[in-house]
């Protein structure tokens, strides 16, 4: 089991402060990751990533810090899915899966058997390994998604960090990411997921971390985190909370006005 | 792997043609057993002394623009992107101007080259700056061009002020370029240079694959985008300086040969390299022989710059559609 921890995280950027003193400590599960626009997720999740220094304060994996690691260890532990998507030249989709392994691999290592079974799992685990021959300028938004998932699921890391996975994508496809990470998650890894949808986070994830203004307002499990008293506090919104079917439900229904 | 060994046969093959083209009467077989060491004497000194150099810069040239090419193209992810419309073999020849014309050059051979090769290390720093800033690729490729303008315009007034007689026409083979009348000692002069140039390029090739994710996800994935970034920027200049030294600026080379062989390579950076480096050197070769051939016919002999610019320009137009219509 890994540990991934910040500890008093400090990041102005552009003279505005991003992330203020922020402490939290994770170990496996499905981690929801929510608050509104601007409130510092995705930079929390880059410097968790070990992609961005933060400005004061460490990120430690396992006991060690995450500077003091070499690049291709750190990135064999951790690895991230960015929302972006665009793809710079029409590749196959099996190769930029199988980017997802030059963790893995030196500089003039041939192409593994371990390799290849990795780039097969995560492909087969978004089921997109139809798509494999496909190039990623001809399939739909929907199934570049799932591709580029399947890229981070390829690293094969005990920790995986992703952000906006679901934006854009139709309700099937967003439960279908959704599945794929509580999966990752019920294998005892770490999933920690910048979630804008509040009904999905509320679903799916063992924990959820509200964050608002570069702080964390709230975490724990989600049930008590997404509560109609913290949604009005952070996102100033009503919400309609229930259960349908067996599944919870949050839906927001307006915004509060002063 | 056929790729390249198709490149590779093309290459020789144009080499030959090369070695077997020129202004003397010669046949073939003459200058063939010329280069050899045997037959004419004057056989021998025109095609050791004379074809060979020519042959050898076009194709190491031509090779060093295409890698380099490929490589800013894969690092920018800017399929407009090549030494030439970057500005990059114009700071070159800006450099290589200063050190001939305000005397460095008579101090030592190396002086050109390395003036040469600052020249064009300044101009890459600036745009990997901008670039660092401005993600557009329109922005990027707007301020190459407009770098590229002050450069050939500094290497106009450099040769304006200076006291040499034939300034004048030799503005022109700075800006266009040619092997005309090179020698072994040109040889020589670059291809160290060049060499380790295209070497460090060629150590980028995971970081370029890595990069086709994004900035972020490639360094997510351990890679170390400061070191890619400065073993291309240092192996641009060497391999792009050392060779405007020796040839003057020759432009298109590295946007035209990346574009056509993509395809062939299943798009991956790093499978490009190669073959990239072989096609610049198979079309400079080309276009060598194309201006000696014109040459036989109208008399002059064209700069080379003005054969890959009047199929470049309009390739350059080509590209900008297709981007604009998402087909790239």
């Amino acid at each position: 089991m890994s540990k991934l921890a910040a500890n008093e995280i400090h990041l102005t950027l552009k003279g505005r402060k991003v992330l203020e003193n922020i402490s939290l400590e994770l170990g496996t599960g499905l981690v929801g990751l929510v608050g509104p626009n601007g409130a510092g997720k995705s930079s929390l999740l880059r410097i968790m990533a070990g992609i961005w220094s933060s400005d004061m304060g460490s990120v430690v994996l396992n006991g060690t810090p995450l500077y003091s690691l070499e690049a291709p260890e750190r990135a064999r532990q951790l690895a991230f899915l960015p929302p972006e998507r665009d793809m710079h030249w029409p590749l196959p989709v099996s190769h930029v899966v199988s980017l997802g392994r030059v963790p893995h691999r030196g500089p003039f290592a041939p192409w593994s058997a371990e390799d290849e079974a990795a780039v097969v799992a995560a492909l087969k685990s978004v089921d997109a390994d139809h798509l494999s021959d496909r190039s990623v300028s001809e399939i739909s938004n929907g199934e570049r998604a799932r591709v580029l998932l399947a890229r981070a699921l390829a690293v094969d890391a005990p920790i995986l960090l992703v952000d906006e996975a679901i934006a854009a994508l139709d309700p099937a496809h967003q439960l279908q990411v959704m599945e794929v990470l509580r999966g990752e998650a019920d294998k005892g890894r770490l999933v920690l997921a910048v979630l804008h949808d509040l009904g999905l986070a509320r679903r799916y994830c063992d924990e959820v971390v509200l964050m608002n203004q570069g702080t964390i307002h709230d975490r724990g499990p989600a049930e008590k985190v997404l509560s109609a008293k913290n949604m009005g506090d952070v996102y100033g919104i009503e919400v309609e909370m229930g259960m349908a079917q067996g599944q919870p439900y949050i839906i927001p229904t307006r915004q509060i006005k002063e | 792997m056929r790729t390249l060994s198709t490149l590779g046969i093309l290459t020789l093959a144009l080499s030959i043609g090369s070695i077997i083209t020129g202004y003397a009467d010669i046949s073939a077989s003459q200058i063939l057993l010329g280069l050899m060491g045997s037959g004419e004497p004057a056989h021998v000194v025109i095609a050791q002394e004379l074809r060979l150099p020519r042959a050898l810069l076009a194709a190491i040239i031509g090779g060093a623009l295409g890698l380099c090419g490929a490589a800013l193209q894969g690092l920018l992810r800017n399929p407009l992107a090549e030494p030439g419309n970057i500005g990059v073999t114009s700071g070159a020849a800006f450099g290589a101007v200063v050190a001939l014309y305000f005397g460095f050059a008579n101090m030592s051979p190396w002086a050109l080259p390395l003036t040469a090769m600052v020249g064009a290390g300044l101009v890459v720093i600036f745009i990997f700056l901008l670039a660092s800033r401005e993600s557009s690729n329109t922005a990027l490729i707007l301020a190459g061009v407009a770098i590229g303008s002050v450069a050939t315009a500094l290497t106009a007034l450099a040769m304006n002020l200076s006291p040499n007689p034939w300034a004048l026409s030799e503005i022109v083979f700075w800006l266009m370029g040619s092997l005309r009348d090179r020698s072994m000692a040109d040889v020589t002069l670059s291809l160290p240079f060049i060499v380790v140039g295209m070497g460090l390029i060629l150590t980028t090739s995971r970081g370029l694959d890595a990069l086709v994710l994004g900035e972020e996800t490639a360094s997510s994935l351990g890679i170390n985008l400061s070191s890619v970034r400065i073993r291309i920027i240092v192996g641009t200049a060497l391999a792009v300086g050392a060779g405007v030294a020796v040839a003057g600026a020759i432009g298109f080379i590295g946007l035209i040969v990346p574009h056509l062989l993509r395809s062939f390579t299943g798009y991956v950076p790093s499978r490009l390299l190669l073959p990239s480096a072989l096609g610049g050197a198979a079309l400079l070769l080309a276009a060598d022989i194309g201006v000696r051939l014109l040459a036989n016919a109208a008399g002059t002999e064209l700069y080379l710059g003005v054969l890959t610019a009047l199929v470049g320009g309009p390739f350059f137009i080509y590209l900008i559609f297709k981007i604009r219509r998402g087909l790239l």
